[in-house]
């Protein structure tokens, strides 16, 4: 039974993984730094860990999806980011797909009957 | 504060150079941030600190997924390969070894002190050649895209399956690896046994050495030049034996490899007396024909050689060209 516990546990966080990006991604019409961000998730319900989210805005800012700018904050540089363009316009595509995709989603779990059948 | 910086570096540490001090500034105050919302809910600063960091997890892992990719020596893809062929040279080694050590037993008997040399000269050269290989697989890895070209993963189509032309490819495939075997004998001979390469003689029932084939004292001394020849067969013969696709730049490197040990291997002949130049007169005194035989066999090996190396030069060129 721990077992199958486990095998769920594994399962959602794979599921949770592709939400990722899609989730940040909404999060960032204006300007946030790391630690922000991930308090406005949470706020929002979305739970995602540090050391996760600072490779992955590293990442994306890579891939020109964001964009980014030091400020000077008591004292502190801070690492802005903020969606680039290019950026804007993938995250109304990616949000689409998702979308699409979360309609089938709903067609196939909530499909007539789901009781087990000899 | 210390922890912190402690945590920060054990991170960046393993982040090439040029973004290291990028993401030192930004974890730095990222993490300063974090410790001082634990603070305002009332933590003291200690108990932050040791919070903030647990929930940032192991510095290596967060450097992994800064790096976004694990960090392979050998990957996933060339591993099957580089086993097989450290299987099979390590194989090769001990064969060879094993013949040399009883050879020698057969001729001149062999005390424990020879057997235990030949126990820790097999060790020695199978951890040799396994370091070499596997500095070689690590540079074809780290070095994959230039050397091979890989398929895209998802575009994929009928089109990409290995044509005839690649299954020809098997016998360089074979080559490669007779090709690997024969040098790691070699490497063997030349690095450890040298003089086990002679012309012997049965008298009374006892096999007795005559003379060396070669010149023990000039291949001590180009021994490096040697070395670095068979590095250089190992790799192109490692290119063959190794599954990878036909691509030109493949063909090229084997190309220049095949040119350079050319020019090499007649430099180093024409430069040195390779063969024990009194070897004919060993055997036979008084038959002067057979030394001068003799004289002229190893006078013109260096052109035969040299022109199998050109036809094999001239034909791969070819099929570059083609």
């Amino acid at each position: 039974m721990e077992d199958m516990q486990k095998t769920l546990e594994g399962l959602v966080l794979e599921l949770r993984r592709g939400t990722l990006i899609l989730s940040v991604l909404s999060q960032l019409f204006e300007k946030e730094y790391g630690y922000s961000l991930i308090s406005k998730l949470q706020s929002k319900g979305f739970d995602i860990e540090a050391g996760t989210l600072y490779p992955l805005l590293r990442r994306l800012e890579k891939q020109s999806i964001l964009q980014s700018d030091w400020d000077l904050i008591e004292n502190r540089p801070r690492r802005y980011y903020q969606l680039s363009e290019q950026g804007q316009r993938l995250y109304q595509q990616l949000k689409e797909e998702y979308m699409a995709l979360s309609a089938t989603m709903r067609g196939l779990l909530e499909s007539e009957d789901q009781t087990w059948k000899k | 504060m210390e922890k912190v910086e402690i945590y920060i570096n054990e991170c960046v540490k393993h982040l090439p150079k040029k973004h290291r001090k990028d993401v030192q500034t930004e974890l730095q105050s990222e993490i300063t941030s974090m410790i001082e919302r634990f603070m305002e809910n009332g933590d003291d600063q200690a108990t932050a600190i040791d919070q903030v960091l647990n929930e940032m997890g192991d510095p290596k892992k967060l450097a992994d997924q800064y790096l976004d990719r694990k960090a392979y020596l050998i990957g996933p893809m060339y591993y099957p390969t580089y086993l097989k062929v450290v299987k099979i040279v390590v194989l090769a080694v001990s064969i060879g070894l094993t013949v040399a050590f009883m050879v020698g037993a057969l001729f001149n008997g062999a005390t424990i002190v020879d057997f235990v040399r030949y126990i820790s000269g097999m060790f020695n050269a199978g951890l040799m050649v396994v370091a070499w290989i596997t500095v070689i697989f690590a540079l074809i890895e780290r070095n994959e895209k230039k050397l091979v070209e890989l398929p895209a993963e998802d575009d994929w189509t009928v089109k990409d399956l290995p044509k005839s032309k690649d299954y020809k490819q098997k016998s360089d495939r074979i080559e490669g690896v007779m090709g690997l075997v024969f040098v790691s004998i070699m490497v063997v001979l030349f690095n450890f046994e040298l003089d086990m390469l002679a012309v012997y003689n049965v008298v009374d029932g006892q096999f007795q050495q005559i003379a060396p084939i070669f010149n023990q004292q000039t291949v001590d001394q180009w021994l490096l030049w040697f070395n670095i020849g068979f590095a250089l067969s190992i790799i192109s013969n490692l290119i063959k034996a190794a599954s990878i696709r036909h691509s030109k730049n493949k063909e090229i490197v084997l190309l220049v490899i095949s040119a350079v040990s050319l020019v090499l291997f007649v430099w180093v002949f024409l430069t040195m007396n390779l063969f024990n130049p009194d070897l004919a007169i060993a055997i036979t005194p008084d038959v002067e024909i057979l030394d001068t035989m003799w004289q002229s066999f190893t006078n013109n090996i260096v052109w035969v050689i040299a022109l199998i190396g050109m036809i094999d030069i001239i034909s791969r060129a070819y099929r570059l060209i083609r």
